[in-house]
């Protein structure tokens, strides 16, 4: 069986939860046989995927969701080979083109190109063109923003993109004046409330107020984020009562340990040790920036007032420089330095100023 | 010594006196025992240190020799890796056969010289991996060994298939083939076929780093620009139980003296117009625990006027032995005269490069001039010069604060002097800084040195690589850092250690794996064809089984989701389901996969 969040997520847009005027618009849309390239953005875990494969599923039926899964290769111009993994059904195609890198733009094209080309086969299919659905279309590099660009206007006969992101900022402007932008806002409480006692009630539970609570705090707007720590706290404690803490992801809680650690003590050996949490947190394949975040997120909300600027300035700072960087470590390690020099250094201050109670 | 010059003026001392037996053999005893008991294997399947008395049956042998095919010798360059094949082969009285560029020779049919040289090499693999026709070369003395191989047959003689020049592995194609080729050699495996011994000359790091590392720098070091073994070779091949592995280290300064002087025993029968006992321990500190190379500066140096030799060596012989350990070499200092060191400098022109923990060492010490050194040779007149420099260049007033004596080494001369590239340099030394800060912002200054140098990217991006762009990354970090370390450092007896970035780029590749699976694994169970009833329980009481056909896969998730929310998550239901794993790798394997 799988997880609770694949299981209750909703395949029609009458099923949805929220948003209710956006799925009509969708709804609509749809129906009305003139179907736009769309570019839906929002932050994560507020729904976009499932409006989307909804949207889906109302344009050609329940035919959309026989997936197959395919691995496909791609030879780039340096003869590199590339395996790209591709979700498909006869209507649409799913691909991540970010996950290879710099020569995203390559499979871009290739695969396009491919399914412009080929015309609907189904004779029965209820739209004449197909639907390519990016992911991650913020982390595409500009060279494949470029020629996406083209590709649209090319083919807009035989294929309609859709592209997820999680802000427009990063999209070149000639493709965001292309697209639909449809925009997926993070669920308010009530409507996550509404969501954990719909899944609570199908599962035959009851979710008391103050877990649901404690859960949407957890998870900060996240719906799957959500749905993910219901069922976790569901596993390690049947009647939903225990704290929340046992549910929450290792990494989070250990990221705030080293926010402890950095606030603690100020010095090289100390640094060390913030040194091994950092490589064990990259190793685990969590995003640097999202480390970065998190920790510094924690730290605020550890130290003075007055810190709290130059923390931000800092972080800011070293998030910059991880992206132009090529080894994160050195980075993320460098930015814990200067925040503990800052530390250290406002600690001395607060010796001789009384006022400060730190 | 020009008698025997004219007799055979074609080859180099270094070939000419090449050991031939196994005595001669320069390298450790150790090493050469593990050769001669894996050809013995490979070629009688008779297990080394077996009684001659014991029986051994054929079937056993067989069964030995089966997992003795493939042979790789690893090792900085010049420390007699072939030679020692040779030597050893020769004493067994096997048969070698050399892989060379110039294979043309060998080949027995005009239409070879048409194919490429990689698929000449794979030909010579399969070709040879079958024992030769009664009819081929037939060497006069067989030793008495061949009497006790009963599985060759009587007819043949034992040969080594031996490959010393690679192919070029650069070229993509080339290389799978080349592992290819590797591959089905361990495999195939009859009675007749021969093994065979590949020589690798190191590559990944020039002579003074203490262990092989595979992983070179970058983030994604799957770049084609390292040459570990896995990468020369295969990683089937690589775990492929019939190969092995011995792996060579740098020659120390006394096996060098040792093999030097047998040399010039051969070359120069008299012994008077041998060179002093001092340049050839000379030469063999310089020569960085390269044989070959130390041969050859010896024999340039007998060729060039031995009267300026004796002269120089008459100026001031004694040699204060210093009394490191036998392993000194380029690490330790260098004795010898002043005269006797330009002389050689002349003739072997080649760049010494440090040892790897040397130059890291001149970097973290931080010395400056004229401060007191480890041995307690107190330096007062140096000292007394710098400050007298400092006081006359003095630093304006808003930097005094800075004011320093000056770095003692030479920058640009422990840039062409690093023993490993640039990025990897800067690895070693980032991982042990924190040691010799007392201070967290003096570590911080160095981090951001580091910082800086990093952002040049110097290491990944083929395109914008330039040898200017590494220098100047150098400078930043090196620079930076001397400049960040407190001046004189802490000392309490710092260790230095490896970097850990290799262990958790290793690591953190496995956990990539691991979220690969994941996908397939999440894609598995929501796949509509699917029969989903092996995952069944696997995640839920089993009292809850409701709508099992209905596809719940919906499309791709990204790895940063994957790492941040969902494996979490699984880790956690996982552990209450059933509560033994506990390394997240391990964990997060999905059960059942097959089915």
């Amino acid at each position: 069986m799988s997880l609770w969040v694949d299981k209750y997520r909703p395949r029609q847009l009458s099923e949805l939860h929220y948003h209710s005027e956006l799925s009509d618009r969708l709804r609509s849309l749809a129906s009305s046989g003139d179907f736009p390239h769309m570019l839906v953005y929002g932050p994560s875990g507020a729904g976009k995927k499932t409006r989307i494969m909804c949207t889906l599923r109302e344009l050609y039926g329940p035919g959309v969701e026989k997936l197959k899964i395919d691995q496909r290769v791609f030879v780039t111009p340096s003869k590199r080979k590339l395996d790209v993994n591709v979700v498909q059904s006869n209507f649409h195609i799913e691909l991540t083109p970010s996950d290879v890198g710099i020569y995203d733009r390559v499979v871009i094209q290739d695969i396009l190109k491919e399914i412009a080309q080929t015309q609907q086969v189904d004779l029965n299919a209820k739209q004449k063109f197909k639907v390519v659905i990016i992911n991650e279309a913020d982390a595409l590099s500009r060279d494949a923003q470029a020629a996406l660009r083209r590709t649209m206007e090319k083919y807009s006969t035989n294929i309609r993109l859709i592209m997820c992101a999680n802000s427009t900022s990063k999209i070149i402007s000639p493709i965001r004046s292309r697209c639909l932008l449809v925009r997926v806002a993070a669920p308010e409480e009530d409507e996550m409330l509404k969501v954990l006692k719909h899944v609570a009630k199908k599962e035959r539970l009851t979710l008391p107020d103050e877990s649901a609570l404690s859960i949407m705090q957890e998870a900060n707007g996240n719906m799957r984020k959500a749905l993910l720590i219901f069922e976790a706290l569901r596993m390690q404690s049947p009647d939903l009562s225990s704290s929340i803490d046992i549910a929450k992801a290792d990494w989070e809680t250990y990221c705030s340990k080293i926010a402890d650690q950095v606030v603690q003590e100020q010095s090289p050996q100390n640094l060390m040790k913030v040194r091994t949490g950092l490589y064990e947190l990259l190793s685990h394949c969590i995003p640097p920036t999202m480390i970065l975040k998190t920790i510094t997120g924690a730290l605020l909300l550890k130290v003075d007032q007055s810190l709290q600027p130059s923390i931000i300035h800092w972080a800011a700072h070293y998030e910059l420089r991880m992206a132009q960087g090529n080894k994160k470590i050195y980075h993320l390690e460098a930015y814990f330095a200067k925040l503990m020099s800052v530390l250290k250094n406002f600690n001395y201050m607060g010796l001789d100023d009384d006022d400060i109670d730190f | 010594m020009d008698e025997r010059e004219g007799s055979q003026p074609s080859s180099m001392w270094a070939d000419r006196y090449a050991p031939t037996t196994i005595a001669d053999l320069a390298p450790s005893k150790t090493r050469i025992s593990q050769v001669k008991s894996w050809l013995e294997e490979a070629l009688y399947g008779r297990p080394a240190g077996l009684d001659v008395g014991v029986n051994f049956s054929k079937q056993a042998a067989e069964r030995v020799r089966k997992y003795r095919r493939i042979l790789l010798l690893t090792g900085p360059a010049g420390v007699g890796k072939s030679t020692s094949v040779r030597a050893i082969a020769g004493e067994m009285g096997v048969e070698v056969i050399e892989w060379n560029e110039g294979f043309e020779d060998w080949g027995f049919r005009g239409d070879v010289e048409r194919e490429s040289l990689t698929s000449k090499l794979i030909t010579f693999l399969s070709r040879n991996s079958y024992s030769s026709l009664p009819i081929a070369g037939i060497e006069d003395s067989r030793p008495s060994m061949s009497s006790q191989t009963p599985a060759t047959g009587s007819t043949t003689y034992p040969r080594l298939l031996l490959i010393t020049s690679l192919p070029n592995l650069s070229h993509y194609p080339t290389r799978q083939a080349f592992h290819g080729a590797l591959l089905d050699f361990t495999r195939d495996y009859s009675s007749n076929s021969s093994p065979l011994v590949v020589v690798i000359p190191d590559v990944g790091h020039s002579g003074a780093a203490e262990e092989p590392w595979s992983a070179r720098g970058g983030a994604d070091s799957s770049s084609d620009g390292a040459w570990d073994l896995k990468s020369v070779v295969g990683e089937a091949v690589l775990a492929s139980p019939a190969v092995t592995t011995i792996d060579f280290l740098s020659m120390a300064p006394t096996f060098i003296t040792k093999a030097l002087k047998r040399v010039l025993g051969l070359a120069i029968p008299i012994a008077s117009d041998r060179p002093s006992n001092d340049v050839v321990q000379l030469i063999a500190q310089t020569s960085n625990g390269d044989l070959r190379s130390a041969v050859n500066s010896l024999e340039m140096l007998m060729k060039t006027s031995s009267a300026a030799l004796t002269s120089a060596v008459s100026g001031k012989t004694a040699l204060p032995k210093k009394g490191k350990g036998s392993r000194g070499g380029g690490k330790g200092k260098v004795s010898g005269s002043k005269e006797m060191q330009i002389l050689l400098n002349q003739i072997a022109r080649r760049e010494q490069s440090l040892g790897l923990f040397h130059a890291l060492g001149k970097v973290l010490y931080n010395k400056r001039i004229g401060e007191t050194s480890e041995d307690g040779d107190d330096d007062g007149l140096a000292r007394a010069k710098e400050a007298e420099y400092l006081a006359t260049n003095p630093l304006p007033n808003h930097l005094r604060r800075h004011s320093r004596p000056r770095y003692e080494n030479d920058f640009e001369e422990l840039l062409s002097t690093a023993p490993v590239d640039t990025a990897t340099f800067m690895l070693w030394i980032h991982q042990n800084m924190p040691q010799f800060c007392a201070d967290i912002d003096e570590l911080d200054e160095c981090l951001e040195a580091i910082c800086d140098a990093d952002r040049m990217k110097t290491d990944d991006d083929l395109w914008q690589r330039s040898s200017q762009a590494i220098a100047y990354a150098f400078h930043v970090a090196v620079r930076g850092v001397v400049a960040g370390l407190p001046a004189p450092v802490p000392k309490n007896h710092q260790k230095m250690f490896k970097p850990d970035f290799f262990r958790w780029i290793k690591s953190g590749k496995l956990n990539q794996a691991t979220l690969a699976d994941i996908t397939r694994w999440l894609a598995r169970a929501g796949e509509s064809a699917q029969p989903r009833d092996s995952l069944d329980g696997m995640w839920e009481p089993a009292d809850n089984q409701e709508d099992v056909s209905t596809n719940t896969y919906r499309g791709q998730r990204s790895n940063a989701v994957l790492a941040t929310e969902f494996l979490p998550m699984i880790r956690l239901l996982k552990r209450r389901g059933h509560g033994k794993s506990t390394g997240t790798a391990r964990l997060v394997a999905p059960p059942n996969m097959k089915r």
